[in-house]
Parts: structure tokens; sequence; C-alpha cells
């Protein structure tokens, strides 16, 4: 018997294996790279009601209030109680540069009823802020 | 006269592993990192005093269940989108204030709110707080 001790002819030959590979990584990579964007994730978890409306968020110009389904009120990330949010709404917009476009974006869970939400209105409406704003989630393709 | 030259060395292709560790990791940021959700918003307005007293108000009642919506002692389905084309066509230039019942969610107000105005319907606001 006969033993074939020659080493193998190259050693790229291991590399030449791996460029099939290399390609589908690549591909991933630019398909989560175009797809994907990043954002800064908000810490307070929410799952905001589905909408076919299309009008964008202006992050740099807007204030997020939160309620969680527990009736605990956030303003951007720090929690707040429904009396002092009023005076902290504006102290936000006395601090804000573009006072004409300044908004602010309600985020409540889409389970949360109505009659819950109206009384956090009424105290956004009495802090004198006029643009407000309710945070939704596109539905894909315009139907629910 | 015989040369002696070396035969052209072939030069050592560059390795692989160390691109493909840098390729995964980048991979691996963007997987994580990528968000898919489309966050977007639904503007309330809050018209400035005066617009309120000139347009007229068509109040309209959303249901409890968020599915049927009165108007004027009518009874409509929120997915008949020919009936809300009609009841919009009839009153173009008011202003619908929806009055919603106890128990309705906000996604029951958001989904009226978009058919309103898939119909045609320019201004929706909610009854008691937007005036």
């Amino acid at each position: 018997m006969i033993l074939n001790t020659k080493p193998k002819p190259s050693k790229s030959m291991g590399d030449d294996q791996l460029i099939p590979l290399i390609n589908v990584v690549f591909l991933m990579l630019i398909f989560f790279m175009v797809a994907g964007h990043i954002t800064r994730q908000n810490p307070i978890k929410l799952d905001p009601p589905q909408s076919i409306n299309e009008t964008h968020n202006d992050p740099d110009n807007q204030v997020e209030v939160s309620r969680t389904a527990d009736g605990k009120l956030y303003l951007g990330a720090d929690p707040v109680t429904s009396e002092t949010l009023g005076e902290q709404l504006k102290q936000r917009f006395e601090k804000a540069k573009d006072k004409e476009h300044f908004s602010v974006l309600v985020r409540v869970d889409g389970d949360t009823p109505v009659e819950q939400l109206q009384p956090l209105l009424m105290t956004i409406k009495e802090a004198g802020l006029t643009h407000v704003g309710l945070a939704t989630l596109l539905i894909p393709g315009g139907q629910s | 006269m015989l040369l002696d030259l070396e035969k052209p060395r072939r030069r050592n292709a560059i390795s692989l592993t160390p691109l493909i560790d840098v390729v995964f990791i980048l991979l691996l940021f963007f997987m994580l990192t990528s968000q898919f959700i489309q966050q977007r918003r639904v503007d309330l307005p809050v018209p400035t005093a005066g617009t309120a007293e000139d347009a007229e108000v068509l109040n309209i009642q959303l249901a409890a269940n968020g599915h049927t919506i009165s108007v004027e002692d009518e009874t409509l389905d929120v997915d008949d989108l020919s009936a809300l084309k009609q009841l919009v066509a009839a009153h173009g230039k008011e202003v619908f204030a929806l009055d919603v019942e106890k128990g309705a969610t906000t996604q029951a107000f958001i989904t009226l709110v978009d058919r309103l105005k898939q119909a045609g319907a320019k201004q929706v606001s909610m009854a008691g707080v937007l005036p």
C-alpha cells in the first residue's frame, strides 16, 4: 500500500473555498447597512397605534411625552407627574431654538382608552403648546 | 551565456481570514443596531383662536367597540369607505370633531382618523380636547 504523504499542493486552496462565504456575508452586510437605519432607541417600551399616515417625525425640534400602560408619564426619558408636566413643557419650549415648529409628540399604547389620553392632551394644551402629534407605526402597504 | 535567473516567485496571497473576521463583526453590528420599524406621527390639529367659530363642526360619535360611528342619527361602519366618502362629500368644508365613547382605544381612534382622511376629509380633530 502506498501512502500519499505529500503535502497538499497549495495552502491558498483553503482560502479559495471561503470566497462564496465572503460574498454572501458582504451581501448581508450591505443589506443591513442600506435597509436598516440606526437610531437611538427609546428606553420606554410602548406599542403605538398603527396607521397609514406617512408624516415623518422631526426629532430635532420636538419633545416626547410618553404614557405607559400603567399610567406613568415620561418627558423624554425622565419620569414626570401630571402636575409638573405642564411647567416642564413650558421650560422646554422656552429653550427651543425654532419656536415656530416646536412640537410635542405623544406616545401612548394603541390599547390605551381615549379617555385616559384626553387629560394628557388637555395638560399639553393648557401649557400653551399648539403643535401636538400622536406617535404611530406605519402599516406597510397602507392596509390594516 | 547561461543566466541563472530565478523563477519569479508567486506572491503569497493575503490571507482572507482577518478580513472575514472584520466583516463578520461589521455584520453583527449592523444586524443588532438597525431598526426596521417605521415611526410616524399623526398631527392632532389645535386650531388657533378664531377658526373654531368660523368653521362649522360636524360631530361624529365613535362607539366603544371602535367599529361603528354615528353621525346625525345615522350609523355607519368604520370600514365602509364608500359611505364615509358620501359623508365627507355632503359635509365638505366642516370640521369633523370625533367624540369618542368611553372604552374606545387609541388604535380605534387613529383608524377612524385614517379612514376619514382616506375618504377626503381635511380637518379632523378630537372633540372636547381639541376644538
